[in-house]
């Protein structure tokens, strides 16, 4: 009787007091619990019946409740050590929950108004769990560009982390009362800033055999240029100064590649701002790069004499036979390879001095790094 | 890796546009096992006969040569009864002059110029040689003899089971002819070229 006094929510069943059923509160939740005696008083070798949320909490304590059976004198003292048991549990629960994954209304509520606030249509991408969003913007020129956005889970106090496309890095201004809408603002001025630089980088690309990269991001602001069959110029554009002269560096066996370096100085005051890029390059080293629209990329590139391939895993084959005549390009480590394996080569330091495995002149080649 | 971009190109390239007489294709599924076919030139006792042959890849191709066999019979000085053919081209250096510049294409175009011009200087069967060399006629019509015999494509199938048949004849000709003589010379120092010559006659009659 007095364990009904504290437990006022089980009953007794039956008149032998061996059957108790009701439900048990803990921090404020009930669980039905129903407890089976084999004897009066006697708690060895109860049963206890319960509902899966609990029996959810309790998994891995059977060991632990089979003991308090046994040492338990009365079921209101075993009914408290269930408690206890279920309080800590209940407890270390709703820390868990506390960490992302679960989030809270709160915080949606505050994203969704953001959202409708932004414009749905500005969205492209949105995860399950409404913590990572894509936005889209459009530029001047019709270019579309993408920011990534990573919501912290005490959004909006904490500000978003984002990836972007953007050639500089750029950091958001933030304040707790600031929301998306803001975010995306931000965005779009920073893309205005480029716009000059995205124009210049396009013309190049459409407009000149681009080797590398493949298939160029928005925020590359590196390019090399085929400047004809096996020779190549690689730059690296300024992204807020795209019309201002780049850093360049020419590519290819020296004979091909001397004269135009030699253009390249003479006429560098000849560089004009007010050009574009690339018609710049093209009047200071007197020449018109190859075009898409005019050659094929089989023109432009020449494969490696060893491996015939001209990419292998990431490698061009910027070694060429310094015989004019020759002039056939190679992979260093397949060069390498070569050299090595002939009897008669010689090497000195990390240089490898041998033939030309296509006209047998002199060759080196330095040894690829491991 | 070298070999996989470099065997996948030089496939494609065969296929495309292969060399003047000259047919090459992988045997199986990989690119290590091919076989090939030369077509005997026109002037040279070889005409009318399809030469087939057998390529090995290895695996540090192109810096290594590919191995390469006749295993149609042929009688030629610089082609044993093996079928192994000496050739420059075909060993490294130093002895040889392999460079990865070459490839299947230009090499088996060297093996069928080497059919077109032996070189009796360099001979792997000297008898057949010196009968290059001293008895011109005598050699073009026993060369004649082995393309007509072994490289002729059959007419009809019958053809290819009266060869069957007659194994045992075609055992007792050669004992005529000299390149068996001077294996028989050899074989107390040279057992590995019997054992060839063996699996080559199974390849002749099977």
């Amino acid at each position: 009787m007095e364990m009904l006094k504290s437990h006022s929510l089980l009953v007794v069943k039956n008149s032998d007091c061996t059957e108790y059923e009701g439900l048990l509160s803990v921090l404020g939740q009930h669980f039905h619990v129903r407890i089976v005696l084999n004897a009066p008083g006697e708690l060895k070798g109860a049963l206890i019946e319960s509902e899966w949320r609990m029996r959810h909490l309790l998994d891995g304590y059977r060991a632990i409740i089979h003991q308090r059976f046994e040492q338990c004198e009365s079921v209101g003292s075993f009914l408290l050590e269930l408690q206890h048991i279920l309080e800590s549990q209940l407890d270390t629960k709703v820390k868990k929950s506390c960490q992302p994954g679960s989030a809270l209304p709160k915080y949606y509520e505050g994203l969704l108004s953001d959202l409708n606030d932004l414009g749905w249509e500005r969205v492209t991408a949105i995860d399950p769990s409404f913590s990572r969003l894509t936005l889209e913007a459009e530029d001047e020129a019709q270019r579309k560009h993408c920011i990534k956005l990573e919501i912290p889970q005490n959004y909006p106090d904490v500000v978003p982390t984002f990836t972007h496309e953007m050639p500089c890095d750029f950091s958001l201004h933030w304040t707790p009362s600031s929301c998306l809408a803001d975010i995306f603002h931000q965005f779009r001025n920073q893309l205005a800033l480029f716009q000059e630089f995205w124009d210049a980088m396009d013309e190049i690309d459409s407009k000149v055999w681009v080797l590398e990269p493949e298939q160029p991001t928005r925020s590359c602001c590196a390019r090399r240029i085929a400047l004809g069959q096996s020779a190549s110029l690689q730059m690296e554009v300024l992204p807020l100064h795209p019309k201002h002269l780049p850093s360049c560096l020419f590519l290819g066996a020296d004979h091909v590649t001397d004269p135009l370096r030699e253009n390249f100085n003479q006429n560098i005051q000849r560089w004009d701002h007010t050009q574009s890029l690339l018609s710049n390059l093209e009047t200071i080293l007197q020449m018109t790069f190859p075009s898409p629209c005019t050659t094929s990329k089989e023109d432009v590139t020449v494969s490696c004499g060893i491996c015939y391939a001209y990419r292998l895993e990431d490698q061009l084959p910027d070694q060429q036979c310094e015989d004019k005549r020759c002039a056939q390009p190679f992979h260093a480590s397949c060069l390498y390879e070569w050299l090595r394996s002939m009897p008669d080569h010689r090497q000195s330091f990390n240089i490898i001095f041998g033939q030309c495995p296509y006209c047998s002149q002199p060759i080196t080649v330095k040894m690829p790094p491991r | 890796m070298q070999k996989n971009t470099r065997m996948k190109r030089e496939m494609s390239m065969l296929l495309s546009n292969p060399p003047h007489g000259i047919s090459c294709w992988s045997k199986g599924d990989t690119l290590e096992q091919l076989e090939a076919q030369i077509l005997g030139a026109d002037d040279t006792p070889y005409h009318g006969g399809v030469f087939k042959l057998e390529i090995h890849i290895p695996d540090r191709y192109p810096f290594e040569p590919p191995k390469v066999r006749f295993i149609t019979p042929i009688y030629h000085p610089n082609i044993d009864n093996a079928g192994r053919i000496c050739l420059d081209s075909l060993k490294m250096p130093p002895k040889g002059n392999w460079t990865p510049a070459l490839n299947l294409s230009t090499l088996l175009t060297t093996v069928q110029q080497l059919m077109a011009e032996p070189n009796p200087d360099d001979p792997l069967m000297t008898d057949i040689a010196n009968e290059f060399r001293y008895k011109k006629a005598q050699f073009e019509t026993k060369a004649k003899d082995w393309t007509t015999k072994h490289a002729m494509q059959k007419k009809d199938e019958t053809v290819s089971k009266s060869a069957d048949s007659s194994s045992d004849d075609s055992l007792s000709d050669d004992d005529n002819d000299p390149r068996v003589t001077n294996l028989k010379r050899s074989f107390g120092e040279c057992s590995e070229t019997n054992v060839h010559a063996k699996r080559s006659k199974e390849n002749i009659t099977s």
